[in-house]
């Protein structure tokens, strides 16, 4: 008989996951991770996460110098500062831990989110994307389905052709509330818009973000590319798509630095080649403003696999705070609080979504929240939720759903599974 | 900060805001604060030695707790937090006015008149600070003024609700002296029409005329709520004015409503129990748990805007709650403690929302772009979630602070308010506290109203000032009671609301 009470207990920066009786704890600070399918082993961390145990239990310590998996379970816990072990007089208390927990994130507690949601409205709202109108004279060959995975400009022959100014501005009246940070504005060529030296002069009342997408061929056929406050809320989207004409490119970047813009060039590739290039054209340039947007054309999957398919290493890495895995199982960080609106006034949840809600001039942007949050569609498209992420213990440690797995088709967009049989093999 | 429970040692990270357990051991070397460059060095001091042999602890032992030391701090849960930003924040005239369209409650204070007098009323004798009592009754014009201006703000596009409701309150003296008013604006209420709201009602009263005007509440869906202390020892300090106890006026009354309607009893009456002398947490829980199968909610007596004079009268009928709660049998503790009441569970509750940045009670929170407030101390924001219109025209924050505190005017037929000067006068409250604030250890969980606080005088010293060794007594206290009560943990979480 021992004297005092030895508690196991794991601490609250580490991240737990139990599936199809297989346990994987992941230390958020250290990024260390154990993993084990030993029934003992799964057995003390099931209890640990039971009830009122607030991941403190005791242990019968004859049992665990028994079982040699469990006691090395232990011991490497320690050393990886997972856990540790407590002793503690029998007539004390049990201690707890503040363990991670969201008030929302309980299946049983559907009801009542839901009922939140529908009371919050607005609140809820941080992105817009407004389509602005749909025309443009250039001819990409990535025109009519990259704006469906990316944020980039598109064409089509709906009508209206343009969303109209006073929509523009009604819709940014009813979000002037404080909570919207950012509004991008997408074409078309939005240099082509009727009004807009006047639709400038409206956003530059906002202190919010605004996003402009603009293709570099388009800037040099207007002046009106350049007509866009140095102010550093307005930052200019400069898209590039290959092949690239360099010397019309150079000029461009010359007037955009000329006239102290706050810009950034984003290059959308879609082989390793046009990766390359896009790298080429950064060092020649000495462009230090940049990003990369892979684009899916159904044929370059390999392309995919290589750059954006996420490794276990990348989501080990990526650091999520304890406030980001516990978010990531209530809402889709892709997609939340974020509306698009396109020329014809019709709102999406995403670039994705096939019918829209509802159209702007007969619905309020509250409206429209809430009949997102009601139909979960995409805002709460959790990988909790889907296949076969739902039984991935990565799956909390992953970005959450985005626009390429609609395009691909597939949910894990990532190695992981390979990775599991790879390691299991060498086992 | 280490901090230790009866059994269990702790330690609190201010720059992380989070709690952990840990091994006393690991306390120790924290608390020792040794120079730990030179590992042997350290391993080797006579002090180290000492606590080792104490408690016969293995160097190995020491090691292992000297490495997760080091990798705490590496970590940052020894780095101080940098407190200024936390109370840096000032309102703006523009700010104030956005709080208007987002406003959830209304209170009329229909008449100043009260068919009881009670002893610790906060209108009556013991008290400053308030507007006389006149027997006055509320203008329906200015009523009616008000509520056309809030509307005007509801149904503007900076609401940022959906279908969210909006609670018109009202409160006396005794509002059921002037029913006409209530019967009134409720049909003037019903008339407005809201975007992105609507309209529940709420009513205060002592009960002594619910049985006149009960029918109309049961139609009306009305919130009600009843100030009752327990049984008829416990009503002692509830009198008619001329000292005839009142006692068994209410609970005829309330007998009456429950056996009428028992549906709309259950759901929308609910009561208020003042804790005092001839009263305890333990006789209230009892009296209205078999007499009336409800839980009441229990509070205090007003501590703030006591006269000098009669202080002394004060302190003879105040009973702190935590005493009572204390003192109070093991079943009515876990009662209360299950159904979230009481003093300690709010303190868990704050512990867990203030202190721990491991829980979170709303999506808000959770989202990347979710700011923390950092406006200092825990003053409501002025005209966010309350608006209390006096009978003398006069916009109040709340029913509970003094009637110095004016934030607008409202007249037959217009709304006054200064947004600048309320901004101004909030702020410069802000400003004499920072000093105080910026010292204090309770600064990320104060909850303490700044409009009950005597700021003006010369030498003001803010009477909630926590100093570390105060606030480590208070988080060993709350995590404590936690200890022995865990499953408030997930519940606190899941169902409680800090106001």
């Amino acid at each position: 008989m021992y004297k005092e009470n030895i508690y196991f207990t794991i601490e609250p920066y580490v991240y737990i996951s139990i599936k199809k009786n297989r346990a994987f704890l992941y230390n958020i600070l250290n990024q260390k991770i154990i993993e084990s399918d030993y029934p003992s082993i799964i057995n003390v961390i099931k209890k640990l996460k039971r009830g009122n145990q607030l991941q403190v239990i005791k242990l019968n310590w004859d049992q665990v110098k028994k079982e040699r998996e469990v006691f090395q379970f232990l011991k490497k816990a320690r050393n990886y500062f997972m856990g540790d072990l407590i002793h503690s007089p029998k007539a004390f208390t049990k201690p707890v831990q503040l363990i991670p927990m969201s008030g929302l994130q309980e299946d049983e507690d559907e009801k009542k989110r839901h009922f939140s949601f529908a009371k919050r409205g607005k609140i809820y709202l941080r992105e817009i994307t407004l389509f602005i109108n749909a025309s443009c004279d250039l001819d990409c060959n990535i025109c009519r389905h990259a704006y469906k995975q990316v944020p980039c400009c598109f064409k089509t022959r709906s009508t209206p052709q343009e969303l109209d100014l006073e929509i523009i501005k009604k819709i940014l009246k009813e979000t002037d509330t404080g909570f919207l940070t950012k509004i991008n504005i997408c074409g078309g060529n939005i240099l082509k818009y009727k009004k807009y030296s006047e639709l400038v002069d409206l956003l530059e009342k906002s202190n919010i973000t605004k996003a402009l997408y603009i293709h570099y061929l388009n800037l040099t056929s207007s002046a009106a590319g350049f007509n866009i406050p140095d102010h550093q809320s307005f930052l200019l989207n400069i898209l590039v798509t290959f092949p690239v004409k360099q010397e019309t490119f150079k000029e461009i970047l010359f007037q955009l630095k000329n006239k102290n813009l706050n810009f950034k060039v984003v290059f959308i590739t879609q082989t390793e080649r046009e990766l390359f290039q896009a790298q080429d054209i950064l060092k020649r340039f000495r462009i230090d403003q940049f990003s990369f947007s892979p684009y899916y054309n159904g044929k370059n999957i390999t392309f995919f696999k290589k750059y954006v398919y996420v490794k276990k290493k990348n989501l080990l890495r990526s650091k999520p705070s304890i406030k980001d895995i516990l978010a990531r199982k209530v809402v889709n960080h892709n997609y939340f609080g974020h509306l698009v609106i396109q020329n014809s006034g019709d709102v999406y949840a995403s670039t994705n979504d096939n019918k829209p809600m509802g159209n702007i001039s007969s619905d309020s942007i509250g409206q429209f929240v809430c009949k997102e949050l009601q139909k979960k569609n995409r805002w709460l498209k959790t990988r909790d939720r889907v296949k076969p992420c739902r039984d991935c213990h990565y799956q909390l440690l992953c970005p959450s759903i985005s626009n390429y797995e609609y395009a691909i088709g597939k949910n894990n967009l990532c190695t992981i599974y390979r990775e599991n049989k790879h390691e299991t093999r060498k086992q | 900060m280490v901090f230790k429970t009866n059994s269990n040692y702790y330690l609190y990270s201010k720059k992380k805001n989070k709690i952990l357990l840990i091994h006393p051991l690991l306390a120790y070397i924290i608390k020792t604060k040794k120079n730990l460059k030179d590992k042997n060095k350290e391993s080797n001091t006579q002090e180290f030695s000492e606590f080792m042999k104490k408690n016969s602890l293995s160097r190995q032992r020491l090691n292992f707790y000297l490495n997760k030391y080091r990798f705490l701090k590496e970590n940052g849960y020894f780095d101080p937090m940098e407190i200024k930003e936390r109370i840096d924040g000032r309102y703006t005239g523009n700010i104030i006015k956005e709080h208007l369209p987002n406003n959830r409650h209304i209170v009329f204070e229909v008449t100043d008149a009260c068919n009881l007098k009670c002893k610790y009323c906060g209108y009556g004798e013991l008290y400053s600070g308030y507007d006389k009592r006149k027997n006055q009754f509320l203008s329906i014009y200015r009523a009616k003024t008000l509520l056309d201006y809030m509307a005007s703000f509801w149904n503007s596009p900076k609401n940022f609700h959906f279908n969210k409701e909006i609670r018109i309150g009202f409160y006396g003296g005794e509002p059921l002296l002037n029913f006409p008013f209530i019967e009134r604006m409720v049909q003037y209420a019903k008339r407005i029409r809201l975007k992105h709201n609507y309209f529940t009602f709420g009513l205060t009263t002592n009960g002594v005329l619910l049985d006149k005007y009960i029918d109309y509440f049961v139609d009306n869906r009305f919130h009600l709520l009843i100030s009752l202390d327990g049984d008829k020892e416990c009503n002692g300090f509830r009198l008619f004015p001329n000292g005839e106890p009142a006692f068994e006026t209410i609970y005829k009354n309330i007998c009456l409503v429950r056996k009428q309607f028992p549906e709309y009893y259950e759901k929308y009456v609910g009561f208020a129990a003042v804790l005092h002398r001839l009263n305890s947490v333990e006789r209230i829980y009892d009296f209205f748990k078999t007499h009336f199968n409800k839980i009441p909610g229990i509070s205090d007596v007003s501590p703030f805007g006591i006269k000098e004079s009669t202080r002394e009268a004060f302190n003879k009928i105040f009973v702190k709650m935590s005493d009572s709660f204390n003192q109070a049998s093991k079943q009515v503790k876990c009662e209360a403690i299950l159904s979230l009441i009481g003093d300690t569970v709010r303190k868990v509750a704050e512990l867990l929302y203030f202190y721990s940045d491991n829980t979170f009670k709303s999506l808000e929170e959770l989202l990347p772009t979710s700011r923390k407030s950092n406006i200092p101390t825990g003053a409501c924001a002025p005209l966010n979630r309350k608006i209390f219109l006096n009978v003398n025209g006069k916009i109040l924050p709340c029913e509970r602070v003094s009637s110095s505190h004016v934030l607008g005017t409202v007249t037959e037929n217009q709304v006054r308010i200064n947004f600048e000067e309320v901004a101004r006068k909030y702020n410069h409250y802000f400003d004499q506290l920072a000093d105080q604030c910026l010292g204090c250890y309770n600064t990320r969980n104060c909850s303490n109203c700044i409009l009950h606080m005597n700021i003006e005088k010369d030498g003001f010293k803010c009477p909630f000032f926590t100093d570390q060794e105060q606030s480590r007594k208070l988080l060993s206290e709350t995590m404590g009671f936690l200890e022995e009560n865990p499953e408030l943990y997930k519940k606190i979480v899941r169902e409680y609301f800090l106001v």
